[in-house]
């Protein structure tokens, strides 16, 4: 604790709050709205003017709440929904399983509905071979769940479970974290499209390509989670993944965080090897015993801490180089009439154009090398299908892309071979879309970064699963800095909206917390 | 009725032979297979480490081995780095062309060994008995982020760029085919400092090594099959029924192999069950050239028994890569060769594309392919040894592709046991097969 507020020349330092969190990314929201909760005084420091602001600027104005990169969700932390009551925060599912239409180069499609393990049964013609496979991949993804979770001291429970799972089981797990995609899916399938759809889906939104080893290991991670009650689907939330964000910042609010908007943070305070506050931008201080860093790694520990107080192994195991490839994200919006009831019901659904095998792994050599694929994996989502007040006067149709290269915020060329590249994707499932399109806004990893203040390298894709967990267990243990706890996106195993690296911080941080209040 | 056996090793190779004895030396009943190829070994081999020396007893059998001289890199406008199996020889030549290489040497020695011994880099390279149990101990959580990360950021922690970058990365990498950005390309790191990935050869006069398997395992019992399996399918519920060519056939409750070479020449196309195939990439196939010469050349230099990578620059392990990957044949193929005891070449490259693609189609090999394959092969080893274009008598060529799916042959096997291709392949396999057993 603090001994009160005072002044150094014309800086002010203030005293009197016991936690600090720093970022307004839906993992600071959760983590403060906990500290919030158990009794803790919490501020919440946010660089941009508005809670969540960077992850909206992706629609074009007036559009639905759509976010950069962050459309469906894949998996959203049970425990965090109950414990932060969230539905009753505003947390609504407009599309709780989400049917999938897989469109393919030979205009084939094939189509899913929402429980993967029911529309595995039904699949034709490879229905026994995915049936199996389905069965296989989720039970070995619901026993990883604990691990992927991230939540601290999980491993050494982790190793005994494993060591008391049949051995088939513990043999499966063991070969496909680090086999390639491609030779997973071969233990199961024949080429067709089924098989085209699971190396799409196994591809997507992963930094190594179908190939390469470790590359199937992120589909399990994804796989683990669940969403409103079902492993393996996805959903969307009423009024778009903002207002996920709003109902986070809502629970905040109810637990009396305190938010301060607009006030990038210079530096964490260390001392005596513990966190000991913040130091803004404007030289003010707050000090508290608690800080969690909601932001990036590598601005936690390398810019609001610094080298100095870190030592070389800890340094070197946060600044593993990330994946060069990232995903973008296309907002269009459509012209013509509203859509009505039958073709909402139609595109009510999560739409996914999956190239074949050979193109997915040439797009990603291609996007390694920095150029443009001329192939990309495309999910889309007609926005208001699923949600009819969402801007009821238009068409809206949101559009993730991958794997798509580094490119800079400035190459107007390699922006406009993108965004072609992403519409002639599209037009695979809705042909001549590129004469409807009234307005678009593209947003690719170097966008994001620039809103969010974050290097680019923070919306790299994910890696392989083992390199995730290396990255999550150096960057949660915080350089060994008492105090200091970390839940910025290196903390998370998997991508999308999920809540539990947010939680483990919050809880980490209250275990070391007495019944006083005091840091221990 | 079929003879059964508790393991069938199929392959013509060093590691084949060294799995197929020390399983029989421990009391499997074990069979031997050719796969019924045409494979060409080099004059080295991998070290066979002493715990399989001393089961079989192999100098019973007069075999004797020297270690490969040096591993020798020739990268453009005639640059060479060489490193030694001593320590203290490798920086003392280092000393003379890179002062800072020098320096870090023997640190990156100790750390990637160290990093090799790490229970996660064994994990994740396919020795531990499950990568995942290793978990629990949280300091390997640091290895395990190097391992499985791309095995060019793991040199450049020690070594950027440059030449001893690039001997690195060749030696270390081109074996298997990677560009070095691969993620757990890294895992071939350690491997390739481990002692045991120090190739050996025949002691010059001494038996050659094949040979002197060959009789370890007719020592210890392993029975001969015909050459080339025809159809192996499960029968019964624990084993397998194999059919060879020539119509016999035995059963058999593992099949092993011990080496990608091997499954690759007997039309195994499944995925390695040994170990995740961290450092080998899935899509790409081999090609080994065996350069017959009517009379020696002077060896590069003036060693006639180190081990050659031919590169220009760090950047053509990838851009190889890329190239195999797209379907392309790479104008400038890393390549590694050795002489033989007759002065003859074998060389060797793992980025030959599977198959080639013309005009966004995917094709076969065509002999025009080949043609152009063996000229490339060619040019780049006339670019680096002297007189070699005038000395060439015949040469040939042999292309070895592993199928990503299962091939027919074994679709309907069980058991199928794998060892992904590795530096230290001897150690490997004899370790695996052991495991295969106990477990069983």
């Amino acid at each position: 604790m603090t001994d009160g507020d005072g002044q150094i020349g014309k800086a002010k330092i203030e005293g009197g709050v016991d936690a600090i969190v720093i970022g307004g990314a839906p993992d600071g929201l959760v983590a403060a709205a906990y500290l919030a909760r158990a009794g803790l005084k919490t501020v919440l420091f946010e660089a941009s003017g508005e809670i969540g602001a960077p992850c909206r600027s992706a629609a074009p104005e007036g559009d639905s709440a759509s976010l950069d990169g962050e459309h469906l969700f894949h998996g959203l932390d049970p425990q965090t929904i109950d414990d932060l009551d969230l539905y009753s925060c505003g947390v609504a599912f407009a599309a709780r399983r989400m049917g999938v239409a897989y469109f393919f180069e030979d205009g084939e499609c094939l189509r899913l509905g929402g429980d993967l393990r029911a529309a595995a049964q039904d699949a034709d013609p490879d229905g026994d071979a995915f049936q199996h496979f389905i069965t296989d991949a989720f039970e070995a993804a619901s026993f990883m769940r604990p691990l992927f979770s991230g939540a601290p001291g999980v491993n050494a429970a982790f190793a005994t479970a494993l060591a008391d799972a049949p051995p088939r089981l513990a043999k499966q797990l063991d070969r496909w974290m680090t086999q390639p995609a491609e030779e997973a899916l071969a233990d199961y399938f024949p080429e067709g499209a089924v098989k085209t759809a699971m190396l799409a889906e196994a591809a997507f939104r992963n930094g190594l390509p179908p190939h390469e080893a470790m590359s199937f290991s992120p589909l399990l991670a994804r796989w683990s989670g669940e969403v409103a009650g079902l492993q393996g689907a996805v959903a969307f939330a009423e009024g778009g993944a903002g207002a996920v964000i709003d109902a986070l910042r809502r629970a905040a609010q109810k637990a009396k965080v305190e938010f301060r908007t607009a006030s990038p943070i210079a530096r964490i305070l260390i001392e005596k090897d513990r966190a000991a506050g913040v130091e803004l931008d404007t030289g003010n201080q707050l000090r508290a015993p608690i800080v969690i860093a909601a932001v990036d790694a590598e601005t936690t520990y390398t810019e609001l801490i610094g080298p100095a107080v870190l030592d070389r192994a800890f340094q070197q195991s946060i600044s593993m180089r990330k994946p060069a490839l990232s995903t973008a994200h296309l907002h269009l919006r459509l012209k013509g009439a509203p859509i009505d009831e039958t073709t909402r019901a139609g595109l009510a659904r999560r739409i996914v154009y999956a190239p074949p095998a050979d193109k997915i792994c040439r797009a990603f050599a291609g996007a390694a090398q920095g150029d443009v694929p001329k192939e990309l994996i495309i999910e889309a989502v007609f926005e208001n299908a699923f949600d009819e007040n969402a801007a009821p006067d238009r068409q809206q149709l949101s559009v993730l892309a991958h794997p798509t290269p580094a490119l800079a915020a400035s190459d107007e060329k390699g922006r406009e071979k993108l965004r072609d590249a992403i519409v002639a994707g599209v037009e695979r499932f809705a042909p001549n879309i590129a004469e409807r399109i009234d307005a678009e806004r593209l947003a690719t990893a170097a966008d994001m970064a620039s809103a969010s203040g974050a290097p680019a390298g923070a919306f790299a894709a994910r890696e392989g699963v083992y390199r995730q967990l290396a990255r999550a267990a150096a960057t949660t243990s915080a350089g060994s800095v008492g105090g200091l706890f970390f839940c910025g996106p290196e903390a998370q195993i998997g991508y999308g909206i999920n809540g539990a690296a947010g939680r483990n911080a919050a809880q980490a941080a209250l275990g070391k917390i007495d019944r006083a209040g005091a840091a221990r | 009725m079929a003879v059964t056996f508790d393991l069938l090793v199929i392959g013509d190779d060093a590691p084949s032979l060294c799995a197929a004895a020390a399983a029989a030396a421990g009391g499997a009943s074990t069979a031997l297979a050719a796969t019924g190829a045409v494979t060409y070994g080099g004059p080295s081999v991998c070290d066979i480490p002493n715990f399989v020396w001393r089961r079989l007893d192999l100098q019973e059998f007069g075999l004797e081995t020297e270690p490969v001289s040096a591993r020798i890199t020739l990268l453009a406008d005639g640059q060479t780095t060489t490193t030694y199996r001593s320590l203290e020889e490798t920086v003392d030549a280092l000393r003379e062309v890179d002062a800072d290489g020098a320096a870090l040497w023997p640190e990156m020695t100790d750390d990637m060994r160290a990093l090799g011994e790490s229970g996660l880099a064994a994990g994740v390279s396919g020795t531990a008995p499950n990568t995942l149990s290793l978990m629990s101990d949280m300091r390997a959580f640091a290895d395990l982020g190097r391992v499985a990360g791309s095995g060019e950021e793991l040199v450049e922690d020690y070594v950027n760029g440059g030449p001893l970058n690039a001997h690195i990365n060749a030696h270390a990498l081109a074996p298997f085919g990677l560009g070095g950005v691969e993620a757990g390309s890294a895992a071939a790191l350690p491997e390739f400092f481990d002692e045991h990935a120090w190739r050996v050869r025949a002691k010059s006069g001494a038996r050659s090594i094949i040979g002197a398997l060959r009789k370890a395992c007719e020592r210890n019992g392993v029975a001969t099959t015909p050459a080339g399996v025809e159809k192996a399918t499960a029968d019964g519920a624990k084993h397998n029924s194999i059919t060879f060519k020539g119509g016999e056939k035995v059963r058999s409750r593992y099949i092993f192999f011990a080496c990608p070479d091997a499954a690759e020449a007997a039309g195994y196309g499944g995925a390695g069950q040994g170990g995740p195939p961290v450092a080998a990439p899935a899509n790409g196939a081999r090609a080994v050239m065996r350069i017959k010469l009517r009379d020696r050349v002077a060896p590069p230099v003036g060693d006639s028994s180190a081990l050659f990578q031919i590169v220009d620059d760090g950047s053509d392990l990838k851009d190889a890569r890329a190239a195999a990957l797209g379907g392309r044949i790479f104008d400038r193929m890393p390549v590694e060769f050795e002489f033989t005891d007759k002065g003859d070449i074998v060389a060797r490259t793992s980025y030959v594309p599977k198959r080639l693609q013309e005009e966004g189609e995917w094709r076969d090999w065509t002999g025009q392919d080949r043609q152009l394959l063996s000229t490339i092969l060619l040019n780049r080893l006339v670019s680096r040894i002297d007189g070699l274009q005038d000395q060439i008598r015949k040469t040939d060529l042999k292309v070895v592709d592993r199928t990503v799916a299962g091939d027919e042959k074994f679709a309907g096997a069980r058991n199928v046991v794998l060892q992904p291709r590795r530096h230290d392949a001897i150690a490997a396999a004899v370790t695996l097969i052991d495991k295969v057993l106990a477990d069983d």
